[in-house]
């Protein structure tokens, strides 16, 4: 599977328009994986630093990161992953487990989120929408994501609110978003 | 259509709350009980339990309750229990029996936390910016389950539905205890 996408993806002018496509061709690994969803969280993070090299990241910039953020980003996306597996009425409350369109929307943005900021918790709703939050310093971030291509998200301090209803998971990150994020860290 | 009518009619839809938020605008059956399983209309005065379970309505390093949580508020209603009507062992018991169905249906990752708590009051108190209410709450009683109630979010832009829900986790405390 590497092989195979570390000859597209570098050679992309913009990987994250085509990466829904791109999943589905290798959708095959879904049989034999030991889980349903490994094939997700071993294709992102294969492919990641491939992805980088393509968009002329340079790769100080991975191996700069603080040892505790680099080594949450793989869980964080193994934790999201697992989020499609979930069983009908995980919840008790007739929840639904999240769909691929959810989970890619939230790779796609988890992939753009700069590395040095803070790692995000994940979060998933009774409807399958799988949320993103940081919270500490009196600072509420939480971001939300149900398929469509678009997120939601509010950005609270004790001084302000902020919030958009419909931003693209493949934009940058809204300023202030960004701020708030950096609030909820007590050093960054 | 009466509102015990509209709340029969609702529940065989996905989105109940949205179908009586269309047929009864602004908490309309807040004033009338909506149940006959019900033992009345829920007072501004009353307690609510929301039964909590593991690991996916809490945050897995600190415990406490997430947004998400209490996103069903927007859909389908948030299940709560009302505690002027139940004994703690009665919602004890009503949350091991939820626990016991879904061990016997494969579902063995699940615990039954507790629940958190949170008043009516402070629930019909909470305003979007607009100052409309964000939330109703009804007296849905079920025949095995006379003290259930639901709360249900009314109709907002997306990030001010999603700050109410934030508002509403903080309403109900964030750390689930046994009733």
């Amino acid at each position: 599977m590497s092989t195979t996408l570390a000859a597209r993806w570098p050679g992309s002018s913009n990987p994250g328009h085509n990466f829904l496509g791109r999943v589905i061709s290798v959708n095959h690994r879904y049989d034999t994986s030991p889980t349903p969803w490994s094939w997700l969280t071993d294709f992102f993070i294969d492919s990641k630093y491939k992805i980088a090299a393509g968009c002329q990241v340079s790769a100080d910039a991975t191996t700069a990161l603080p040892s505790k953020r680099a080594e949450a980003k793989p869980v964080l996306l193994t934790q999201i992953a697992e989020y499609l597996s979930l069983p009908d009425d995980w919840d008790g409350y007739g929840g639904k487990a999240a769909n691929l369109a959810t989970v890619m929307d939230t790779f796609e943005f988890i992939k753009r989120y700069p590395s040095t900021f803070p790692t995000p918790k994940s979060m998933i709703g009774g409807s399958g929408v799988i949320g993103l939050y940081w919270e500490g310093n009196d600072c509420y971030v939480s971001i939300e994501f149900d398929g469509s291509g678009y997120y939601c998200y509010i950005a609270d301090t004790k001084q302000a609110e902020d919030g958009e209803d419909a931003v693209p998971v493949d934009s940058p990150l809204p300023q202030c978003l960004a701020e708030v994020i950096m609030a909820t860290a007590d050093s960054f | 259509m009466d509102c015990p009518e509209t709340f029969q009619e609702a529940a065989a839809s996905a989105a109940p709350c949205e179908k009586v938020a269309q047929a009864k605008p602004g908490c309309a059956c807040e004033a009338e009980s909506v149940s006959v399983h019900s033992p009345g209309v829920v007072d501004g005065s009353e307690i609510l339990a929301r039964l909590i379970y593991s690991p996916h309505h809490v945050d897995r390093e600190t415990g406490l309750t997430t947004e998400l949580a209490f996103s069903d508020v927007q859909d389908k209603g948030l299940s709560v229990q009302r505690m002027a009507h139940a004994t703690g062992a009665d919602i004890t018991a009503v949350g091991k029996r939820k626990l016991a169905n879904d061990h016997a249906r494969g579902k063995t990752d699940r615990e039954f936390l507790g629940v958190v708590t949170g008043s009516v009051e402070a629930i019909r108190a909470e305003i979007y910016q607009e100052g409309a209410r964000s939330f109703c709450v009804y007296d849905t009683g079920r025949p095995q389950d006379t003290a259930h109630a639901d709360v249900c979010q009314t109709t907002a832009t997306r990030s001010k539905m999603k700050r109410a829900r934030k508002q509403l986790r903080d309403l109900f405390g964030r750390k689930p205890s046994m009733p």
